[in-house]
């Protein structure tokens, strides 16, 4: 048996396997981006093509409120893993 | 914002059944009630294993909120989709706004005195019980038929839009006869008046 330890990614018989918070914070980045060109485009598109405005005000805060909810909870759970480490 | 003649008056907007944006997202639906299950069990799985290091449920409530976020901005896309598709009957026109992507947005009109037949079909158990259908809006001469998919209560629309079709045509009927009168007006007790008209 070889003594030293076996590297499979982060993995070692001796370390725990971690995610690095770069790569979480990379992909939560990536998703915020994504988030942010698609919200853009939504919101365009309601406010301009829409036929009853009042409607589209509504679901442009039902998708903020939503959306706000899932960014904090992600923005929390990163930042408590980070920590954690 | 679609503009409309002066004096146009709005008698009906459809837009379509909720069952067809609900046949969209039925999917995604089923993905968000699986994601919890999943990721409590891949939970439990990596804490009774501990080969993870850190806070496994704070990772774990990153990558599903992120993952949420992800379905909420999908379900948002086609719900905007589904929203802005609409039909608007007035008293002159019928106009079909078909959102068919985000970047693909087509507008049809058709004039109510153009319109030869309107027919409503209501094909299927799920159509009948939920009562949406289809709407064919043949069209005289060359124009384009319209066909309006998963709309709800098609006989009733189709009802008014056949009634707006009568009251165009009564009106075109009306106009027609009332300068028919006039001509023969101006013949009989004004000739020099046709002359003029005439050149």
């Amino acid at each position: 048996m070889n003594d030293s330890p076996i590297t499979i990614a982060n993995y070692t018989s001796t370390q725990l396997l971690s995610v690095s918070p770069k790569l979480v914070w990379s992909l939560f980045g990536i998703v915020l981006l994504f988030f942010g060109v698609m919200s853009t485009i939504i919101i365009y598109h309601l406010n301009a093509y829409s036929y009853a405005p009042k409607a589209a005000t509504l679901t442009i805060k039902i998708y903020a409120i939503g959306s706000g909810i899932l960014i904090l909870s992600a923005l929390a759970g990163c930042i408590i893993y980070t920590l954690s480490l | 914002m679609i503009q409309l003649q002066e004096n146009e008056e709005v008698i009906l907007t459809v837009r379509k059944h909720w069952f067809v944006f609900l046949a969209n997202i039925i999917s995604i639906i089923f993905v968000c009630i699986l994601l919890p299950v999943v990721f409590v069990g891949v939970f439990y799985a990596l804490k009774s294993s501990s080969i993870i290091s850190g806070n496994i449920s704070a990772l774990l409530i990153a990558i599903g909120s992120l993952l949420l976020l992800l379905m909420w901005t999908v379900v948002f896309v086609m719900w905007t989709d589904f929203y802005l598709d609409i039909v608007i009957v007035t008293d002159k026109q019928v106009i079909d706004i078909e959102q068919k992507s985000l970047f693909y947005r087509e507008i049809s009109t058709t004039e109510l005195d153009k319109i030869q037949d309107v027919t409503s079909e209501v094909d299927g158990i799920v159509q009948t019980t939920l009562g949406f259908g289809t709407i064919h809006i043949e069209n005289a001469g060359e124009d384009e038929d319209f066909i309006i998919r998963g709309v709800p209560n098609p006989s009733d629309i189709r009802q008014k839009i056949s009634r707006q079709q009568s009251i165009a045509a009564e009106r075109v009927r009306t106009v027609n006869i009332s300068e028919g009168s006039l001509q023969k007006f101006r013949m009989n007790d004004t000739p020099s008046a046709v002359d003029n008209s005439n050149s």
